[in-house]
């Protein structure tokens, strides 16, 4: 127990005192996270709403695939990602083994299917009279889709935290393509591994609290746009 | 129960723009930068804190920069082989000269060595403190049956403790032989919680044994040698490998400066690499 | 009378199954109102919902000026004129003004001729002093004003109202009363759905029901 605390206590003091290598961490983490959804985020909302307005054949089928990936464990994309992009794979020739933005298009592909499942129940769940209102008073579809967006702003702003945090925590994804390269690839998951597998947990613990912040962070901010959602009419 | 009253003036086309071109700057920031030289090395080096410590005066002095991959060996000789990585540092002599006969690499030099010692509980059950041969320190172990933590990875670390196991012409046994598949620390840890004896690189040891109740209980035979060598990754196999590059960080390892370098460096007040790539 | 502004011909719509509408002629004249009348769930919404563009028939056709379209070519250019209005109108969640100029952004007018527009179309209907309240948070008769300058600020040539008086109070069916007298006077064509024939007496110029799929003339003055 006294071990226990002591890093605690060490884990603290690495935080506080602004310990570059702990802070260039934690900062990779977020650019990667927060680009990657951010670059996904319009396409998938995109989705949602074809999904959930459009009139073509297969809309279930393609509803119950996005569904049923929610939950991919992360190894088995960081795997399959790795096989496409390692130098004798299709994909070699693009050199982006082992960078940033391998780790930014594994997450953008980890996120997809949330922003998309969670996005369509938002959507779904709009008034579709603002969809007709909007169409008849003369917006033009792409403008009317982004009415009922607002409408709905707080179910997809929901949906995007989940999404973030989804990608924010993994580690299969970064281990296997990023590679945990210091000051470029080590993010808060992948140090955590690799100190605990070095045995130190002082490391590990300061950045595990970062996490476990951000996680509480993300609840809460969800449930209080749960809430608001009940008294927006 | 206040709701924004945002009023969306996607009129203001002048505004998108400038967000979207702010937006696409700053997604491709990373883009822009010299060619890294790519470098996988094993879990035991890195943990060492050697590159971490040296790698920056090779990138002063030549203004490149090298990104470390570090994993283990195996993994590491299959990444130069698959072409991911420009260039490897190991220590496993055999498994290196396979490699460079099957022509997966070129120009591999001899950069530093140091030793593996034999680890266990402070009150050494087997008796081998007072032994003088690594192999027989082994085979007591082996005969009393005592709780041996081991790599079971394929490591240079790993491979070592197999080649002693071998000439021990003794066949460790489930019941007291644990295989664990994990990286050296934690190896070390799981010896200290089981209070067992196991292998390992001194580098590790020197980094944790303020925390360990574990202690040296063998070292000094030359069967514990560990020497490491770089390679570079064949550039006829693919076209796009940094050959310069590695070859410039083997040229610098190699060299006075480099291998200067590498005897200074200290750990927990010892020194741990000897370097080896002059001969003087 | 005069020249119809459109009239659709031989709406067919089936719907799970059933046919909803077959055959179903319309001509709408400006500055008409007429009424539609039938049971509940009979279709009335949906033939509405065809007229404004809302909803794809099964068949249809579009006459304009005596040229005759199919309502697929001609819907897109006759979209633009006719505005529907819900029976409980949504609010956007913004202001009362943000509500009513929303149309406006894709008319092309400057800034200062939006803010002009807006200002008149609320005094029109006296919402000058709600103009900057949250729409969604005022009561079901003021929101239903507010639909109608929504879609009065665009000066639509066919206005589809359903059931517009519903769960209304005497003093809101009063003031909705007064706004219909207005925009069928500025020539607007209307066709209103509703059970309650009694409050739109005076302003009713032709009388249908949908009984069957097909429309009924019940009356015509």
């Amino acid at each position: 127990m006294n071990g226990l605390l002591l890093t605690t206590q060490q884990a603290l003091q690495l935080l506080f005192t602004g310990d570059p290598e702990l802070w260039s961490i934690v900062l990779l983490s977020f650019s990667v996270s927060l680009k990657a959804i951010l670059l996904t985020t319009p396409f998938a909302f995109l989705v949602s709403f074809a999904l959930s307005h459009g009139k073509f054949p297969g809309i279930r089928i393609i509803l119950a695939i996005f569904n049923s990936l929610l939950s991919v464990p992360t190894v088995v994309i960081g795997l399959f990602l790795y096989v496409l992009l390692t130098r004798q794979g299709p994909f070699g020739d693009l050199r982006l083994l082992f960078t940033q933005t391998a780790m930014i298009i594994g997450q953008m592909i980890l996120c997809f299917p949330t922003l998309v499942a969670l996005g369509y129940a938002a959507i779904q769940a709009a008034d579709r009279r603002v969809w007709e209102t909007a169409r008849t008073l003369g917006a033009p579809p792409w403008f009317s889709m982004l009415t009922v967006f607002f409408e709905v702003r707080f179910a997809l702003l929901a949906a995007v935290l989940t999404g973030f945090g989804r990608i924010i925590s993994e580690i299969g994804i970064s281990m296997m393509i990023g590679g945990n390269i210091m000051g470029y690839t080590r993010n808060i998951t992948t140090a955590i591994a690799m100190e605990t597998s070095k045995g130190e947990f002082a490391q590990g613990i300061a950045l595990g609290l970062v996490l476990l912040l951000l996680s509480f962070l993300l609840t809460a901010l969800l449930s209080y746009l749960q809430g608001h959602k009940e008294f927006a009419a | 129960m206040m709701s924004i009253n945002i009023v969306i003036r996607f009129d203001n086309f002048l505004v998108k723009k400038y967000l979207l071109w702010f937006l696409f700057c700053y997604l491709n920031s990373g883009i822009i930068q010299a060619e890294p030289i790519r470098l996988a090395t094993t879990t035991s080096t890195d943990n060492s804190g050697l590159l971490r410590e040296i790698i920056p005066h090779f990138e002063q002095k030549t203004g490149n920069v090298v990104h470390v991959l570090s994993v283990a060996t195996g993994h590491a000789l299959r990444l130069g082989q698959d072409g991911n990585v420009d260039v490897v540092l190991v220590h496993a002599p055999n498994a290196e000269m396979h490699w460079v006969e099957a022509g997966y690499g070129v120009n591999r030099r001899s950069v530093m060595v140091n030793d593996f010692v034999i680890l266990g509980p402070e009150n050494d059950p087997a008796g081998i403190r007072r032994e003088r041969n690594a192999v027989k320190t082994l085979q007591k172990i082996a005969r009393g049956k005592h709780i041996f933590v081991s790599r079971g990875d394929d490591s240079g670390t790993h491979k070592k403790e197999m080649a002693l196991w071998e000439k021990t012409r003794m066949k460790p046994s489930v019941t007291w032989y644990r295989e664990t598949g994990q990286g050296m620390g934690r190896v070390l840890q799981m010896a200290d919680e089981l209070n067992a004896y196991t292998i390992s690189d001194r580098g590790t040891w020197l980094v944790l044994r303020s925390k360990l109740s574990l202690k040296l209980l063998f070292e000094g035979d030359p069967e514990l040698h560990n020497p490491y060598s770089i390679i570079a990754v064949n550039p006829s196999r693919y076209p796009g490998i940094n050959y310069m590059g590695a070859m410039s960080l083997i040229a610098w390892l190699t060299s006075v400066d480099g291998q200067n370098q590498i005897r200074k460096f200290k750990l927990d007040g010892q020194s741990l690499f000897f370097p080896s790539a002059i001969l003087d | 009378m005069n020249e119809p502004l459109l009239v659709f011909r031989e709406i067919e719509k089936s719907f799970s199954g059933s046919q909803i509408l077959c055959g179903v002629d319309l001509s709408l004249y400006p500055g008409k109102c007429i009424l539609l009348s039938g049971k509940n769930g009979v279709g009335k919404t949906i033939l509405l919902k065809i007229i404004a563009g809302l909803e794809i028939p099964d068949l249809a056709k579009i006459e304009i000026s005596g040229k005759t379209n199919s309502w697929e070519k001609a819907v897109r250019s006759v979209r633009k004129e006719i505005i529907y209005l819900h029976q409980h109108p949504i609010m956007f969640s913004s202001t009362v003004e943000s509500n009513v100029a929303y149309g406006l952004r894709f008319a092309s007018l400057n800034r200062k001729q939006r803010r002009e527009s807006v200002d008149e179309a609320l005094e029109w209907a006296g919402l000058t002093d709600v103009a900057k309240k949250q729409a969604k948070t005022l009561s079901g008769g003021v929101q239903q004003r507010v639909a109608f300058t929504r879609a009065w600020i665009l000066k639509p040539k066919v206005l589809l109202l359903d059931e517009p008086m519903a769960n209304m109070d005497h003093e809101s069916r009063e003031q909705t009363y007064q706004l219909l007298v207005r925009m069928k006077s500025a020539g607007m064509s209307l066709v209103i759905t509703s059970h309650f024939m009694q409050y739109f007496e005076g302003i009713v110029d032709q009388h249908f029901q949908l009984k069957n799929g097909a429309l009924e003339l019940k009356s015509k003055s």
